[in-house]
C-alpha cells in the first residue's frame, strides 16, 4: 500500500467507514504481531499486544497526525504496549536488568571468516535459529533496537523518534547491538566451517 | 586491525543503506581491500535475511477478531454519541487504560454505552458486567480497586485458583459476550461517584504482587506522576504506570465511562478530572 492509498483508506476511516481499516490490518499484522512476539517472547502476549495497538490506531486515528506512515505509528503503539508488559513483569519478578551503555563495545571479538552465505535450508534455518537465540541474549536496550529494525524495517529517522533518542544514538547503539550479536554467535560457533557443515548434527560445543 | 576499527561502526549503518556521501565512498574503498570488514558485512546482511525470514504467521483469525471489536467500537461509538447530546459537559477529558496483570490475571473493566476513543463526556456512568471470556471464569463487582486488591490477595475473590489459563485474550474466542447497548438500562452512578467496576478473572496466581495499573492519559500528565516514567503514543496521548493509590484518587476525581475491548486484558477508562 503506498503512502497516498493509506492516507485515502485513513479519511475514509475517519469518515464513518469503520471496515475500511481492515485493510490496514491484513497490510501490517504481521510485522506488529511479530515485533510484539520479539519483544515479549510469548505468543498470548504478543496477541493481546497487537490486537490491542491496532484498537488504539484505531480510537485514536482522529489524532494521527501523518507526519509518519501509519506503519510507524503503529509500530510505535506496539512498542509501547510491548515495553508497559515487560516493566511490568520485571516489576513482579523482582528483576533489574542490567544495561551496557552505548560506549560499551564488543572490540575483542573476531570477525569470523565467513566465506559465503548458506547454502542451503538446514543452514538457513540454523543460522536463523541462531539468530534469534542470540538476540535473546542481548542486553535490553539492544535488544529492543536490533528487533525494530530487523523486524520492522524502520528508518533510523522513526527508530530515533520511537526511541525517544539521536538519530547518531540509534546508529552507534544498532552498531554495537550488531557487533554484540557477532560475538555471541562467535561464542557458540554459529559461524565456524566445521559447524556449518555439521547440518543437523549435534555440535560439541568443546570443539 | 586498528584501521578497521575505525570503519566497523559504518558497516552496520551501510548495511541499513543509512550511510551516503563521504563515509559511504570511503567505506566502500575500504571494504574493497578488506576481508574482514566484508566479511562482518556479510554477516550483518545474513543477520537481517534471517530476521525477515523468521517472521511467523499472526493466528488465522487475527484480522477477525480485530476488525470484530472495531466493529463493537463502532456501535458503542454511535450510541454514545446519541448519549453525549443529552449529556453535554465541557470538561476536558482523559482516556485511561488499564492493563491486566496479563500472565496472572485478566481484568475487564467494562461500561456502557461505552464510547472509546470519543473526546466528548457524559456527565454520569453507568456500567455492566461483562461476560468472562472463559466460560468457568468467575466475574465479581467492585466499587473501586481497592476490591480489586482484595480479590487479588484472594481476600474477597470468586476467581478460580488451579485455572493455568493464561490470562490473555483469546482472539476470536467465541465464549465471551458481545458488549452491547442493552447497558444503557443499568443504573447510573453520580458523577464523582466511586464506578462500579466488574472484574473477571482466570488464573490467581500467588506471585502477582502489585496490582499494575497503566493509564493512557490524554493530554497533561496529572500531578503526582512521574514524568520519566511515561512513553509518549505519538497521538496526543501517553501511558504512564502509577500505584493503585493514585488510581483510585483519579477515578475518585470523577470519570464519564469507560469502554473495554470485550475480553481484551487492557479496558479502558475515561476520565474527566473534577473542575
Amino acid at each position: 500500500m503506498t503512502a497516498l492509498e493509506e492516507l485515502a483508506v485513513i479519511e475514509r476511516v475517519r469518515n464513518g467507514e469503520s471496515d475500511a481499516f481492515e485493510a490496514l490490518v491484513l497490510e501490517n499484522q504481521k510485522k506488529v504481531y511479530n515485533l510484539a512476539f520479539k519483544m515479549t517472547g510469548n505468543e498470548n502476549d504478543a496477541l493481546d499486544i497487537s490486537q490491542e495497538a491496532f484498537i488504539k490506531a484505531f480510537t485514536g486515528l482522529k489524532n494521527f497526525r501523518g507526519e509518519s506512515r501509519f506503519s510507524v505509528w503503529l509500530y510505535r503503539l506496539t512498542y509501547n504496549l510491548s515495553i508497559d508488559l515487560i516493566r511490568k513483569n520485571q516489576r513482579n519478578q523482582f528483576t533489574s536488568l542490567t544495561y551496557i551503555d552505548d560506549s560499551g563495545d564488543y572490540s575483542d571479538y573476531e570477525i569470523p571468516d565467513l566465506s559465503g552465505e548458506p547454502e542451503n535450508e538446514i543452514e538457513r534455518k540454523e543460522l536463523r535459529e541462531a539468530i534469534s537465540k542470540g538476540i535473546d541474549e542481548l542486553p535490553e536496550k539492544h535488544r529492543e533496537i536490533l528487533i525494530m529494525r530487523e523486524i520492522t524495517g524502520m528508518s533510523y529517522d522513526d527508530i530515533a523518534k520511537t526511541l525517544g533518542l539521536s538519530e547518531g544514538t540509534v546508529k552507534s547503539r544498532l552498531s554495537r547491538a550488531r557487533q554484540g550479536l557477532v560475538f555471541i554467535l562467535n561464542k557458540y560457533g554459529t559461524f565456524s566451517e566445521s559447524n556449518r557443515h555439521k547440518s543437523g548434527k549435534e555440535v560439541d560445543p568443546r570443539g | 586491525m586498528a584501521e578497521c576499527r575505525k570503519y566497523r561502526d559504518m558497516i552496520s549503518p551501510y548495511a541499513d543503506d543509512e550511510l551516503s556521501g563521504n563515509a559511504k565512498d570511503e567505506l566502500e574503498r575500504h571494504l574493497e581491500m578488506c576481508a574482514s570488514c566484508r566479511s562482518l558485512l556479510l554477516i550483518y546482511q545474513n543477520i537481517n535475511v534471517s530476521a525477515a525470514g523468521s517472521l511467523v504467521e499472526p493466528p488465522d483469525s487475527f484480522t477477525e477478531s480485530v476488525m470484530s471489536k472495531i466493529k463493537a467500537l463502532s456501535e458503542n461509538s454511535d450510541a454514545g454519541r446519541h448519549a453525549e447530546d443529552k449529556h453535554k459537559r465541557s470538561t476536558r477529558s482523559v482516556i485511561i487504560s488499564i492493563v491486566a496483570a496479563a500472565a496472572c490475571l485478566a481484568l475487564a473493566f467494562i461500561v456502557s454505552p461505552g464510547l472509546f476513543g470519543l473526546m466528548g463526556t457524559r456527565n454520569s456512568a453507568s456500567t455492566v458486567p461483562m461476560a468472562s471470556a472463559a466460560p468457568d471464569s468467575a466475574a465479581a463487582e467492585f466499587s473501586s480497586l481497592d476490591a480489586v486488591m482484595k480479590a487479588e490477595s484472594g481476600e474477597d475473590t470468586g476467581g478460580e485458583a488451579g485455572d493455568a489459563q493464561p490470562a490473555t485474550a483469546g482472539a476470536g474466542n467465541a465464549t465471551q459476550a458481545p458488549l452491547t447497548s442493552e447497558s444503557s438500562a443499568m443504573p447510573s452512578t453520580a458523577p464523582g461517584a466511586a464506578p462500579q467496576i466488574a472484574v473477571t478473572w482466570r488464573n490467581t496466581s500467588d506471585e502477582l504482587r502489585t496490582y499494575y495499573v497503566i493509564f493512557t492519559i490524554e493530554g497533561r500528565l496529572p500531578d503526582g506522576m512521574d514524568e520519566n516514567s511515561r512513553t509518549d503514543n505519538s497521538d496526543g496521548t501517553f501511558n504512564i504506570e502509577i500505584s493503585v493509590e493514585t488510581a483510585n484518587r483519579l477515578l475518585k476525581d470523577g470519570f464519564s465511562y469507560e469502554m473495554g475491548a470485550q475480553e481484551s486484558t487492557i479496558a479502558l477508562i475515561k476520565y474527566t478530572p473534577g473542575p
